[in-house]
């Protein structure tokens, strides 16, 4: 698998006063392309300052950011700019700071940079929304929008420019296990499709059952609870069932 | 057969289990008691030693005897197959017990041995983060495999269904079980470190 993204021994810390708090501690990980790596903690521990920093929003103290073998942070401000509106895209459940109707706050990006217009950004958003099943969002406002729609639409904002890394910061948060599954399926299609490696945080480990990796996120430090990229993941038998009656698969 | 007091299945209970969802000898039940309950941990004998006293007790019958006590074939009498169903849809009104060794190390623990203390919570978190990775490969493993492939019948549908929540239950679980080792580590780590200084501030007056 190609590598997307490495973020490696990465530490950030904040002044409280005239004392520092360290958020984030020799934190190295890794993002394969067409792999989700779910990075799992409470909340207000600093996995938003971690996907900050691994999308290029945020700079670290130190350690290094390789998106596509590239340090994010030897590149100049412009060309670090364009990763950001095409290559990297981040996504979350912060809702939309303005009134805009939905085909225009997902496209909102694309109609911001590279001169793409707003009549083209708004095709791409509107194919971005029909992708994740939410079509019917594109004419309305966020407020009319249920959590799952909500849910769409960020996934369509992150799938718009079809990114090669799709950094989610707790959109899934507080779906409850059947739609968690559906909304993993979904996801898994969008990385599959794109292609894309997929760097996704939450606070319960519902979200990590969407995972290709896992990571448990504690005090700054990396924890890994599993890794299903390289190994392809263990057979596991279907269950047996009375002879005769009922097959049995594999 | 004494219905078990806790909310945890005896070795028993899944035994009888086995041999009601197919007839099988005590040595097939013993291959399938490891298969379908991994991480339950029973003695390795549970088979050998449960099946002739659950005949004993009328729940199985031998119904084809093998060249070795081992190769006889069993299968569940009505009356067990009546009492397995009865415990499969019984309510669980029975408190959940809670025999967390390391609950009690908590309780007992003295200063001294608070270092080691720590190292088990840090055993501890890594053996479940161990047996995590293999529930989520197993649970990755399904659902890449996706809906049963030909003819599907609504119980094997039904079976695979179940087989999946049952996955995603001891995923979850073992995730669970991990946070709180974590969780607990660091509180202990803390914990230790606080003692440590406390010593080190308190060693030039009291040495």
């Amino acid at each position: 698998m190609d590598e997307v993204l490495l973020l490696s021994e990465v530490s950030k810390a904040y002044w409280r006063g005239d004392r520092p708090l360290e958020v984030l501690s020799n934190v190295s990980l890794h993002v394969p392309a067409g792999a989700i790596v779910a990075v799992v903690g409470e909340r207000h521990e600093g996995k938003t300052t971690l996907l900050k920093i691994a999308a290029g929003i945020e700079t670290p103290d130190h350690g290094r950011v390789l998106f596509c073998e590239r340090d994010l942070w030897t590149l100049t401000v412009p060309e670090r700019e364009r990763l950001w509106g095409d290559e990297i895209a981040w996504t979350s459940r912060a809702r939309p700071g303005l009134d805009w109707k939905m085909r225009d706050y997902v496209g909102l990006r694309l109609a911001m940079g590279r001169s793409r217009g707003r009549r083209g950004a708004r095709a791409k958003a509107l194919a971005a929304l029909r992708r994740v099943g939410a079509e019917e969002c594109g004419e309305r406002f966020w407020p009319e929008l249920s959590d799952w729609q909500r849910m769409l639409v960020g996934l369509a904002c992150g799938i718009v420019s079809c990114p090669r890394l799709l950094v989610i910061d707790d959109l899934f948060d507080g779906l409850g296990l059947s739609k968690m599954q559906a909304a993993g399926e979904l996801l898994g299609s969008l990385t599959r499709e794109l292609d894309c490696g997929v760097l996704m945080s939450a606070s319960g480990m519902e979200a990590a059952l969407m995972a290709d990796v896992v990571w448990l996120f504690g005090d700054g430090r990396l924890r890994l609870m599993s890794d299903q990229t390289s190994s392809g993941g263990e057979i596991v038998e279907f269950p047996t069932v009375v002879r005769g009656s009922r097959g049995t698969g594999t | 057969m004494q219905l078990p007091r806790t909310g945890e299945m005896s070795s028993s209970m899944a035994v009888l289990g086995l041999v009601v969802q197919q007839p099988d000898t005590i040595a097939g039940v013993a291959l399938r008691l490891s298969e379908t309950f991994p991480r339950a941990r029973w003695s390795p004998g549970a088979a050998h030693s449960n099946m002739p006293n659950l005949a004993k007790q009328g729940l199985l019958r031998v119904v084809q005897e093998g060249r070795e006590p081992t190769l006889d074939r069993y299968e569940a009498t009505p009356k067990g197959v009546a009492q397995f169903r009865r415990w499969v849809g019984r309510s669980s009104s029975l408190p959940p017990a809670l025999r967390d060794g390391l609950q009690a190390r908590l309780e007992f623990a003295e200063l001294e041995e608070l270092s080691a203390l720590v190292e088990t919570v840090r055993e501890a978190e890594r053996d479940c983060r161990s047996e995590y990775a293999a529930a989520h490969g197993r649970w990755k493993a399904y659902t890449n495999l996706g809906p049963p492939s030909g003819p599907a019948g609504p119980e094997r549908l039904f079976k695979s269904k179940l087989k999946g929540i049952q996955l995603m239950d001891e995923v979850m679980l073992w995730g669970a079980q991990a946070k709180r080792l974590g969780h607990l580590s660091r509180q202990l780590e803390g914990l230790l470190e606080k003692a440590n200084s406390s010593f080190v501030e308190q060693e030039p007056n009291g040495g």
